[in-house]
């Protein structure tokens, strides 16, 4: 099963909406808003979406099935930015 | 509503003051007139803050304005640690020294949240060997652009605090020292650079910053003479150092004696404790019995008056050794070379004709 973590070289800020990220190789800004700054802070351990998706369930009133199709969605995307990437259990970053 | 005291206010947000923060409502006016005093004070992160902690209570509007203003500053402060984090490695490839002080060095070092400490540029510290070096480096290979020429060919790598390279819309401040004028110039640079040193990790990299002591000097001496009159962020920064520092005044003490900062030290924290109305510390106290010598007292004097671009460069000359040394300091404030005045848009007559208005004004 694939684990996530933040990509270390992204920076990042709390914003009042959500979390203010910004990539090593883009311009533009990504403004993650809840729950998306949720699933960013969780990231900071490599979790696997299961994990993930487990930890949103007691503070998202949703479906569990919605929380899943919204974070892999969301884990889709931030890994594409190259924002989040896919780890091996030990914590290095998968090939 | 005064909007002065409403900064300042959420300036000491989450210190230990006097007398407990209760919540403070703002009108949407009222809004817009504290964050531009909060931009003049550099507070934007602090403001994002207190609406976070419901201390200030804000309506839709007045929420949405204080939250984009403050994510357009992240977007800021992160374009600047990507490239801090770019010139860190290519200073680390050609073996350039540094630390990195304020900006990222204190948001990311000394506040427990870093989105509540923002900054417009970088600020490192290098030797003055490699002053001219690492200029060249952020000129040649990242496009950088010096803000103004030397005053005198070599003045810079002897007596500038720092040089300015603009690269794109960011500012990269070079220092070999860590204030203008006397008291920078009195600081021994090599205690500064190969001294105890922290670091801060920025965006997955470490970047070695100054030490704990020097870094509470530093935020000191900023507070105290960078600024007149004072930023209430310089005072925040003033009051998180102390409150990360491990309470040690005597080692303080010793230190900023030796390096002529004992005078801004002692101001910088008198005036944060009373500004941000703090609760009594071991700090204050400190502060109200330690006692600068008439020297230092007077270096400092000379960061604030009227005339400081003037009175500074003299109170210079009682730090700076050997009769030969003030004379290569005098030449180049009183005669600098053409590119200087060019790019101020002086000329040598109105560079003097300034000088003279400026200090008789004092008087």
């Amino acid at each position: 099963m694939t684990t996530y973590r933040r990509a270390s070289d992204a920076g990042w800020r709390v914003s009042l909406r959500g979390v203010v990220v910004l990539g090593p190789n883009r311009d533009e800004v990504q403004l993650l808003a809840p729950p998306g700054d949720a699933v960013w802070k969780l990231l900071g351990t490599p979790r696997t979406i299961d994990e993930l998706v487990g930890s949103l369930i007691d503070t998202f009133n949703a479906p569990e099935s919605t929380i899943r199709a919204d974070v892999e969605t969301l884990v889709a995307e931030l890994t594409e930015l190259g924002l989040v990437e896919p780890v091996s259990r030990s914590g290095r970053a998968a090939c | 509503m005064v909007i002065d005291s409403v900064a300042r206010f959420v300036a000491a947000n989450g210190l230990d003051t006097l007398t407990p923060l209760e919540p403070v409502a703002l009108s949407g006016a009222e809004v817009r007139d504290l964050m531009r005093v909060a931009t003049r004070h550099r507070l934007v992160g602090l403001v994002a803050g207190a609406v976070a902690d419901g201390l200030l209570l804000v309506d839709d509007d007045g929420f949405d304005f204080v939250a984009g203003t403050h994510e357009s500053w992240c977007a800021h402060v992160l374009s600047v640690e990507r490239l801090l984090v770019e010139v860190a490695r290519q200073f680390d490839e050609d073996g350039i020294a540094l630390r990195l002080f304020k900006g990222s060095a204190l948001a990311l070092g000394s506040y427990a949240d870093p989105s509540r400490r923002l900054f417009a540029d970088i600020d490192l510290l290098v030797a003055s060997d490699d002053f001219e070096r690492a200029t060249l480096l952020i000129e040649n290979r990242l496009g950088g652009k010096r803000a103004l020429p030397e005053l005198r060919p070599g003045f810079d790598r002897e007596f500038g605090k720092e040089n300015l390279v603009r690269v794109g819309r960011i500012e990269v401040d070079l220092h070999r020292t860590i204030a203008a004028g006397p008291i920078g110039l009195a600081i021994p640079r090599d205690e500064l650079m190969n001294g105890p040193a922290g670091s801060v990790v920025v965006a997955g990299r470490e970047v070695p910053t100054l030490g704990p002591t020097a870094q509470f000097i530093q935020v000191c001496v900023n507070a105290a003479v960078g600024d007149y009159p004072a930023r209430l962020l310089s005072l925040r920064d003033v009051a998180e150092v102390a409150s990360a520092l491990e309470a040690d005044p005597a080692n303080v003490e010793s230190v900023a004696q030796r390096w002529r900062a004992l005078a801004a030290v002692k101001r910088a924290v008198e005036l944060t404790w009373q500004e941000l109305e703090l609760a009594p510390s071991t700090w204050r106290d400190w502060a109200a019995t330690v006692q600068p010598s008439r020297v230092d007292s007077l270096l400092m004097r000379s960061y604030l008056t009227s005339a400081r671009s003037y009175t500074r460069p003299a109170a210079s000359l009682l730090v700076i050794p050997g009769v030969a040394g003030r004379a290569r300091y005098l030449r180049a404030i009183a005669w600098p070379q053409a590119e200087y005045l060019n790019a101020r848009g002086w000329s040598q007559s109105s560079h003097t004709r300034r000088a003279f208005d400026r200090v008789m004004r004092r008087r």
